[in-house]
């Protein structure tokens, strides 16, 4: 029963590393998406000068990703007049990068053209660095969370042995 | 879609009067709003009887719902003072205005005044100029003149819905809507009924437009809105040099007026229009008081 119980807790452990490294994939991968979405956004406003909520409707449509429903939740949030955080909800994000992110779209429509390519660039410029450190972080710590993880499971297992 | 622009206040107050009737809004900040009902002006008021005042919470929701949260889509529109939201309700607005240093306007800041007219689509209130202007498969070149608010927009808009229904063949009709009034297109597409055999370009100018249609779409007749300068009154001279037929509007409260300007006092001696349709607030919006012909005849009154 005891051997059981470890090779659960061991198991757990294993999976608990793995979830926990995903963050900094996922990270990364919601950064690099940024930096794309921004790409997309601006030919849309300085070629086409398409409105805000038909560009999100044309990136879900056509580029569709794991970050659809953020980006559903981005685009009712712009057009909601209360003008609430609309980043509070995205649970792999750090707070800073939630006031980043929640500024940017805040910002997003409320100027002309040659002030939203502004906000843009420096928005893609902040989602490019920080999916390099995410890259960087991810390379140095996945490892050892994986380790550590790992080590808290046997830990626990020799304790109640 | 007029509800959809204002807020909840407004749009509780405006319920107790006939859409139909209602042609504009004036919401000027810390002011009360002012609506055109039936042709008059009153205050619009709760059910309470309190006057409703506006201010600048209001306006910038009203802004930020006209431009769809796009600001950037509409700098060309707000650069000449209006906007044109979804249905084709013109918002005209004042501010101040922020000039480059060539003391061309940038754009408009501290918006404090917002004129919202209401399209209204009244199908067959051109029925009886229509045969004046398109006789027997022959187009007439014709001036629509009238004070603002009395239905040069609607007109035109009927006349070309009519090309489709009662000139008996097939018109190619073009419509350049420089300000989205005419066909309220959204994505490309009329909103309000122009006819089937009628092409649009919208947000265009006069002068490109005319220019770059006649040679790629070929039309039988160029139907616009408000002449204004010379450059407009060139680009019909052009036009009609070219073989297009014109139909056009221009605001002015009688022939008098009309010829005081300059370039349309060049434009009725050219004798290009074969009709000049004066319309007046007599009995309502599109009511036309006289039509005169190209020397000047009243052949309609």
């Amino acid at each position: 029963m005891i051997y059981f119980v470890c090779i659960t807790i061991m198991a757990a452990s294993y999976f608990a590393g793995k979830e926990i490294a995903k963050i900094y994939v996922k990270r990364d991968r919601f950064f690099k998406n940024l930096s794309e979405f921004c790409d997309f956004l601006k030919s849309n406003i300085s070629f086409f000068q398409t409105k805000i909520s038909e560009i999100f409707d044309g990136y879900i449509k056509d580029y569709s990703s794991e970050f659809d429903n953020i980006y559903k939740q981005f685009q009712n949030l712009i057009m909601d007049e209360n003008g609430k955080s609309v980043a509070e909800d995205i649970k792999f994000l750090k707070a800073e990068d939630k006031v980043t992110l929640n500024n940017f779209l805040k910002g997003l429509g409320k100027s002309d053209q040659k002030n939203q390519m502004m906000l843009i660039d420096n928005f893609k410029n902040y989602a490019l660095k920080r999916s390099e450190e995410c890259a960087s972080a991810r390379r140095s710590q996945e490892g050892l969370i994986f380790k550590v993880s790992l080590a808290v499971g046997a830990v626990i297992c020799i304790l109640i042995i | 879609m007029l509800y959809d622009l204002l807020p909840s206040l407004i749009c509780k107050a405006l319920q107790s009067y006939d859409q139909t009737k209602l042609t504009e809004i004036r919401i000027r900040r810390n002011c009360p709003i002012v609506i055109n009902y039936q042709g008059k002006n009153i205050l619009l008021k709760t059910a309470d009887g309190e006057n409703i005042y506006s201010d600048k919470e209001i306006i910038e929701f009203i802004l930020r719902k006209a431009t769809e949260n796009s600001l950037y889509a509409f700098n060309n529109q707000v650069k000449q003072g209006f906007i044109t939201a979804r249905g084709g309700i013109r918002i005209g607005i004042a501010g101040e205005s922020v000039n480059s240093d060539n003391f061309m306007p940038k754009t408009i800041k501290d918006i404090c005044s917002l004129s919202i007219r209401i399209p209204h689509e009244i199908v067959g209130c051109s029925n009886l100029i229509f045969k004046f202007i398109c006789n027997e498969q022959i187009i007439k070149n014709t001036l629509i003149v009238s004070p603002p608010g009395a239905g040069k927009t609607t007109l035109l808009r009927d006349i070309a819905r009519n090309f489709s229904h009662l000139s008996g063949t097939i018109f190619n009709v073009l419509i350049v809507d420089e300000r989205f009034e005419i066909a309220s297109c959204e994505n490309g597409q009329p909103m309000l009924d122009v006819g089937v055999f009628t092409d649009v370009v919208s947000g265009a100018s006069k002068d490109y437009a005319f220019t770059n249609a006649i040679r790629s779409l070929r039309p039988d007749v160029i139907i616009t809105d408000e002449l204004a300068d010379e450059n407009d009154v060139n680009a019909c001279l052009k036009a009609v040099a070219s073989g297009v037929k014109v139909i056009a509007s221009v605001h002015a409260n009688n022939l008098s007026e009309l010829r005081s300007k300059t370039e349309f006092e060049r434009l009725l001696n050219s004798k290009m229009f074969s009709r000049i349709v004066f319309l007046s607030f007599k009995i309502g919006p599109g009511y036309c008081q006289s039509i005169f012909d190209e020397n000047m005849k009243c052949i309609y009154f």
